[in-house]
């Protein structure tokens, strides 16, 4: 099981890993956390794994890697329609929300 | 399964007699809130899953599920026609239960309390709970036409809840002689995928093109329009020229009765006799969402376009195919997107979690042939009454081989991950 590093601090057992979370940049950010709830709307398609067939992996991709990526489908650089309406329903934080989350995934 | 059921049981009665007499509550009384979740398809599996997974233990998750595994009725088709193993779209729930902590029951729910927030099961066990989602997909109106019944579906399979009904037809196709013909009726609106009977039609189609190609397949709609229907039909004509043919409701005037001994559908025009008959019945809420009130005249289930909350029942939601989703089509997807808005508006009642924007997706992927995918899809947005699409796509007709090949492929991955995403 995947374990949410960002929600470990609200277990009871959290004094016995709150240093290794506190070792994940991600941590101290807010971003990350709307970024996994947003992913909820990718993993049907994208695997957090990072496993792709026929649909591209976009785990532990660099930040602006990602969102390039996917400010291209808003440009019209890339055609792939399913993937132009997730990025016209997306503004330019959410991207870059979900960039910081895919980031760490599949690691 | 017994020891967990007696197990299970046992620590609901004897937490009942601390609990009885309160009706506000009682499972939050005895510790950790209690989520029961009727209902292990891409609904009800989602939400267990995506509230173990993100509450990490702060809340009880039970699924109650009728069958050891799910059989995905998305890829069903491609089963029928040969491209799939009826394996590779079987899951079982060992993960949920292994790597999420879910308790995972096998039964069958035949009513809801929702005063004492309580579900029995048809064995008479009872299950607490704070919250309670109801998946149970569709049920049929057996009744719609004459001569039809439940024990017919036997011998004419509707193969729309997939398991053995798919096995049974693909049997009834393989024993078809060549030259045989294969008649379906599709549904009238709302149904369960509705681009589905017509990727049916095409993938029996490529079954019967390769094993029996004298054989026609004939479509008895009721309705004169259906999902991705240019699409469909420029399909059909480019790979199964001559075979089928598809008659509109206005053609018909519908089916009025069904000689299923001859396998025969009575219509307002001619007698179509069958050799391998599939009726798809008209559809409503399962069973267990009409027993709990949660269905209104319609036959499906209001719910707040927000939080997939009952609007009918208190503490209760519903996802998937039994609901009142507006916009969006009664797809395994939708019912995925609908049960993350579910889990996280369920997380912060119980939890005090934080609850985002719901957001709302769909795409549906249909085969043509092998290499020959098509698609629609759209985002959606949570209205003031109802969900809303705010963009839509499709496939458009004309599109080069390559492109379809790789919507075809694409279909492939998406199946992968999707079920990753449900059954983890």
């Amino acid at each position: 099981m995947r374990i949410v590093r960002t929600r470990i601090a609200a277990l009871p057992v959290a004094g016995m890993i709150i240093g290794l979370a506190a070792s994940v940049p991600a941590q101290a950010d807010d971003r990350y956390d709307y970024g996994e709830y947003l992913s909820s709307e990718c993993t049907p398609c994208h695997r957090l794994s990072g496993d792709g067939d026929g649909i591209p992996a976009i785990t532990g991709w660099p930040i602006d890697i990602f969102v390039t990526v996917m400010e291209s489908y808003r440009e019209g650089a890339q055609e792939n329609e399913a993937m132009k309406s997730v990025v016209k329903s997306l503004s330019k934080e959410q991207i870059e929300a979900l960039a910081v989350f895919f980031e760490k995934q599949g690691q | 399964m017994n020891r967990k059921l007696t197990r299970r049981e046992f620590s609901i009665i004897a937490g009942a007699g601390v609990a009885a007499g309160t009706l506000a509550a009682p499972a939050i009384a005895q510790g950790k809130p209690k989520l029961v979740v009727i209902g292990g398809g891409p609904g009800g599996a989602t939400v267990a899953r995506y509230v173990a997974k993100d509450s990490n233990g702060a809340i009880d998750v039970t699924l109650i599920e009728a069958y050891p595994t799910h059989t995905t009725c998305f890829f069903s088709n491609l089963y029928l026609g040969g491209l799939r193993t009826f394996d590779s779209i079987t899951h079982n729930y060992n993960k949920l239960k292994s790597d999420y902590g879910i308790n995972v029951v096998q039964g069958f729910a035949a009513a809801v309390d929702a005063a004492k927030r309580e579900v029995t099961l048809s064995d008479g066990s009872k299950y607490a709970y704070d919250k309670l989602v109801v998946a149970p997909g569709i049920d049929f109106k057996w009744e719609a036409y004459d001569g039809f019944s439940k024990a017919a579906a036997d011998e004419i399979p509707h193969a729309w809840q997939a398991g053995t009904q798919t096995q049974t037809l693909r049997k009834q196709l393989e024993a078809m002689d060549d030259g045989g013909t294969f008649v379906i009726a599709a549904p009238p609106n709302p149904f369960r995928c509705p681009p589905g009977p017509y990727e049916r039609i095409a993938m029996v189609a490529h079954y019967l093109k390769a094993n029996k190609p004298k054989s026609k397949i004939i479509c008895v709609d009721a309705k004169d329009k259906f999902s991705k229907q240019a699409l469909f039909q420029e399909g059909w004509a480019q790979h199964y020229a001559g075979m089928i043919e598809w008659l509109p409701l206005k053609i018909t005037g519908g089916i009025k009765a069904i000689d299923v001994k001859n396998k025969t559908l009575k219509t307002d025009a001619d007698d179509i006799k069958a050799d391998v008959l599939n009726v798809i019945p008209p559809q409503k809420a399962g069973a267990i969402a009409m027993a709990a009130g949660l269905a209104n005249e319609s036959g499906w289930c209001p719910i707040d376009p927000a939080t997939m909350a009952s609007t009918r029942v208190p503490n209760a939601y519903v996802v998937g195919d039994s609901s009142i989703a507006a916009a969006m089509p009664k797809s395994g997807f939708s019912a995925n997107s609908q049960a993350k808005v579910c889990a996280m508006a369920i997380r912060s009642e119980l939890t005090g979690s934080k609850m985002f924007d719901p957001r709302y997706r769909n795409t549906c992927w249909s085969m043509i042939a092998p290499d020959n995918g098509v698609k629609v899809g759209a985002s959606y947005k949570a209205g003031a009454d109802k969900i809303e699409a705010t963009d839509t796509f499709i496939s458009k007709t004309g599109e080069e081989a390559a492109l379809r090949a790789e919507t075809a492929n694409e279909a492939s991955g998406w199946y992968a991950s999707i079920v990753t995403d449900i059954f983890g």
